[in-house]
């Protein structure tokens, strides 16, 4: 908004009166992510809760999420000139309809009785984007698809493209184009809702399990489009803020198990940890190195445990040269643990054993991802990876040109290869979500399909805790640790 | 601006205090050594200048400041990509895919096998397979600065990096000079921020400065704009910034806010890069008008309020035959309050007001209906870029001879 600064002081200098015009039409404008009402007047009770008055431009203001109550709260009560919405009205339709499964009707169903608002789970690999098509065609409005990844994004586009027969727009990862379906990574949703967040008629957010996190949830606070639809397999987050998904999407409307579809609509799947032992260098230079670094914040009275334990030490270890010393041996305990020569060994081994099958190997960071690809020869993707060099791996990996495939995050979440057969978890964080979205990258159903999902620990290391915490899920354990967790 | 890993600061009694830099001879001489080896990396690669640089960094007994030192450092290095490594690559993949159907008994047979195809060392490929990782590219440019330069810099962005969080800013600009005034409220409105403002002594503006959403606690999204605008208000004579902050996360959860305040004794400089655009090409245009409008006067516009409250920012005023004539430039970035601004003069409102619309903004689709309003046809005219004296003195004439003008 060009907006200029307005003058509360100047105001009162000036000696101006606000004046109220009872019996004027309310006019609702799309400000910046927000929206502003002239004219109130009288009618400010029916909007209560929802606007608070903004001093600086004399008008009231709301977050443009607010926009469907607005509306629906006015209607019918109070005259109004409705200049927020921009959304257009769509003719979509599916170049080949197919039939949905009863799950996914059970998930429209609820979504559309929830007033097209709601958030529905699905496992991975259940046809949660054929559910999102589906309440697209049901709303007929423009829409914006927001998703975590650029990888993400092109494959809506693709899909999307391919099923509509129409245009689709993309936003991100270099691209700017803007169309009345278009899709968006979430961070370039944060930049594009002051501006175009009036455009959209149903917001669609993927992987929302993000949305709540920071500056992200301005995404969905800034669009005004009043009807919204959430997709996640794994909604909870370790922070609490899932509970916002209600706010910013509205309610869950739909949620299956992972347990309830295997077999049927998702392949059957196996997991087994591989335990291997460090080699004897290795282990003796892993427990030296852990034994310094906890001595030393034992001695800053660093407590791991406490929310910010490891602030503290980052804090505490910049301070002088032992502190530095005990950053580099956690570091170096840390990176024998999850690239131990035994580890490769075992991922090499784990590949002869499933020659011919199509497989991921996930790494905790980048140097080990390479490291894996530059021993192995095999082609790794991460951030690193450029836009066109990502396209041609996934699509070598779907065609089976490479039939193995090392990522360190990149491919964890939403991104479909129904080929996948064998993962390989040579590290990870002790995040659920993530170990979990990555035996979804195995489940797209194929015929006869077992998924293996290995995972190779460090014996003897702090690893085995950080496995436990990960398989802390129903997927893995059964209906108890998941309400444990819940 | 520093990023979160690379702030000092202390609290004492709920005020934040950022840990500044003073310029010493020990930290001079860091900043010297820092952008001395920077400057002489060039030709060399990212990853190996960044290992090297760790033992300058651990010389210093806060490593935070030499990290946030190179940080700064980096940002304005230019780096040349590393040759693509792709076909090799492409091929390196291929050969080994292709005998992934059934392995080799040990990895290194596997390597050795793929680098014999392709006529390689195992060791050479190993080297070139993922050769090009941005760790490979190689240093062209380090920023040429002094150490003074690079410490001032500093200083200026670990305040930035601290008002990241911040919800809103009171700002005090005291400085009579009327030009740099303007420039800093345009470089408000550039960031897309709001601001109440009190002017009731010539030389004092008193701002509170926030986003739009501010007001429906949208918490921190306005950080960043917030964050950019200091080194436009660090330009004034004096100045002063107070601002509420969540503490740092090692100061632990619910110790409520802590206060920062800032002023032009805390020894920040400024840098007038952030005080909004164009001002040198606008010096152009009047001097341009002072030489084709002979009996003209072109100078920076004052503030304008509006009776509706609006304060108006003016680029120029023009002045002519004893009448001054504000001239307000719209911008492709500046479309949304064009309509506002038309309606305001529909009404008669500022009648000596004349506005100056891109030609880029006037074609959106948004814009192009509001240009046939009869207000636009008395107040404005189209530009590209920037106002021609031509453009700009016919707008001008049209205002004075319109019935309904001044």
């Amino acid at each position: 908004m060009r907006g200029p600064p307005r003058t509360t002081g100047l105001h009162h200098s000036l000696g101006l009166i606000r004046r109220q015009h009872a019996g004027r039409v309310i006019t609702l404008r799309f400000d910046d992510g927000t929206l502003t009402l002239d004219q109130l007047g009288e009618h400010a009770a029916l909007v209560e809760g929802l606007c608070v008055w903004d001093s600086r431009v004399s008008r009231h203001r709301a977050k443009a999420s607010a926009y469907a109550e607005l509306v629906r709260r006015l209607h019918g009560k109070a005259p109004y000139d409705d200049q927020a919405k921009a959304y257009e009205i769509l003719e979509l339709a599916e170049e080949r309809p197919r039939a949905l499964r009863a799950y996914q009707e059970q998930a429209i169903a609820a979504w559309l009785a929830a007033q097209r608002r709601g958030v529905v789970v699905l496992p991975t690999g259940a046809g949660k984007s054929y559910v999102a098509l589906r309440c697209m065609l049901a709303c007929n409005r423009s829409t914006l698809v927001l998703a975590p990844t650029i990888d993400l994004v092109q494959q809506w586009v693709h899909d999307l493209q391919t099923r509509l027969g129409r245009a689709v727009g993309q936003y991100g990862g270099g691209e700017k184009n803007l169309l009345p379906v278009t899709v968006a990574t979430y961070d370039s949703g944060v930049l594009l809702m002051p501006w175009h967040g009036n455009r959209f008629g149903l917001l669609v957010c993927d992987e929302c399990h993000h949305l709540p996190a920071g500056v992200t949830a301005s995404v969905a606070e800034g669009c005004l489009a009043p009807f919204r639809l959430g997709l996640t397999a794994t909604p909870e987050r370790a922070d609490g803020m899932h509970a916002r998904l209600d706010e910013l999407l509205g309610p869950e409307v739909h949620r299956s198990h992972i347990s309830e579809l295997e077999g049927s609509f998702l392949a059957n799947y196996q997991a087994e940890v591989v335990e291997v032992a460090l080699d004897p260098d290795e282990q003796e230079s892993y427990t030296a190195n852990r034994k310094e670094y906890l001595a030393f914040a034992r001695r800053a009275g660093v407590d791991f445990g406490a929310p910010d334990g490891w602030q503290r030490f980052i804090a505490a270890a910049a301070r002088d040269p032992q502190g530095r010393a005990a950053m580099r041996c956690y570091r170096e305990q840390k990176r024998l643990s999850r690239a131990s020569r035994a580890k490769l060994r075992a991922v090499w081994e784990l590949l002869r054993e499933h020659p011919g099958e199509r497989a991921l190997v996930f790494t905790e960071d980048n140097h080990t991802a390479y490291e894996i690809g530059r021993t192995f020869v095999l082609p790794v993707m991460t951030h690193h990876t450029k836009g066109p060099e990502r396209k041609a791996m996934l699509a070598a990996f779907r065609t089976g040109t490479y039939p193995v495939l090392v990522t360190s995050k990149v491919l964890n979440e939403g991104v479909d290869v129904p080929e996948a057969s064998v993962g390989i978890i040579v590290s990870g964080s002790g995040s659920v979500r993530e170990h979990v979205q990555r035996l979804g990258r195995l489940l797209r159903p194929g015929a006869g399909k077992v998924a293996m999902l290995y995972e190779i620990l460090s014996a003897n290391t702090a690893e085995a805790y950080t496995s436990e915490r990960r398989r802390s899920h129903v997927a893995f354990d059964g209906e108890q640790q998941r309400e444990d967790f819940a | 601006m520093l990023n979160r890993e690379l702030l000092r600061c202390k609290i004492v009694d709920g005020r934040m205090l950022p840990s500044l830099l003073r310029v010493t001879p020990g930290t001079v001489e860091q900043a010297e050594r820092l952008i001395a080896y920077w400057r002489g990396g060039v030709g060399q690669r990212r990853g190996d200048l960044e290992d090297g640089a760790m033992p300058l960094l651990h010389q210093s007994r806060a490593l935070l400041v030499g990290r946030g030192l190179q940080k700064l450092i980096l940002d304005g290095c230019r780096f040349r990509d590393a040759a693509s490594s792709e076909i090799l690559r492409g091929a390196a993949l291929a050969a080994s895919a292709a005998r992934m159907a059934a392995p080799a008994a040990t990895v290194t047979a596997h390597r050795e096998a793929v680098a014999a195809e392709l006529g390689l060392h195992p060791d050479e490929l190993v080297e070139r397979l993922y050769g090009d990782l941005p760790d490979a590219a190689v240093l062209e440019e380090a920023p040429a600065q002094s150490a003074r330069q690079l410490i001032d810099h500093y200083n200026l962005a670990l305040c930035q990096g601290l008002l990241l969080q911040a919800r809103e800013l009171r700002v005090t600009i005291d400085d009579a000079d009327t030009g740099l005034r303007r420039r800093i409220l345009k470089a408000l409105r550039f960031r897309r921020l709001l601001a109440t403002v009190r002017c009731d002594n010539a030389a004092v503006l008193d701002l509170v400065v926030s986003g739009p959403g501010n007001v429906l606690d949208q918490a921190t999204r306005y950080g960043v704009q917030l964050a950019l605008f200091l080194p436009a208000v660090a330009c004034a004579r004096r100045w002063s910034v107070r601002a509420e902050l969540p503490p740092p996360r090692h100061e632990g959860p619910g110790r409520g806010t802590v206060l920062l305040e800032l002023d032009q004794d805390t020894g920040l400089v400024g840098d007038s890069h952030f005080l909004g655009h164009l001002p040198d090409e606008l010096r152009g245009i009047a001097d341009q008008l002072a030489a084709k409008l002979p009996g003209w006067s072109v100078e920076d516009g004052q503030l304008l309020p509006l009776p509706s409250g609006e304060l108006v920012v003016p680029d120029l005023q023009v002045g002519v035959d004893g009448a001054l004539f504000p001239v307000e430039l719209f911008h492709r970035w500046h479309g949304s309050a064009l309509g506002r601004r038309l309606a305001l003069l529909e009404q008669g409102v500022a009648p000596r007001l004349v506005i100056g619309v891109d030609r880029a903004l006037s074609k959106t689709a948004a814009v192009a209906p509001l240009l046939a309003s009869p207000a636009f046809a008395r107040h404005g005219f189209l530009f590209s870029d920037l106002p021609t004296a031509r453009a700009l003195r016919e707008a001008v004439e049209r205002l004075r001879a319109s019935p309904a003008g001044p």
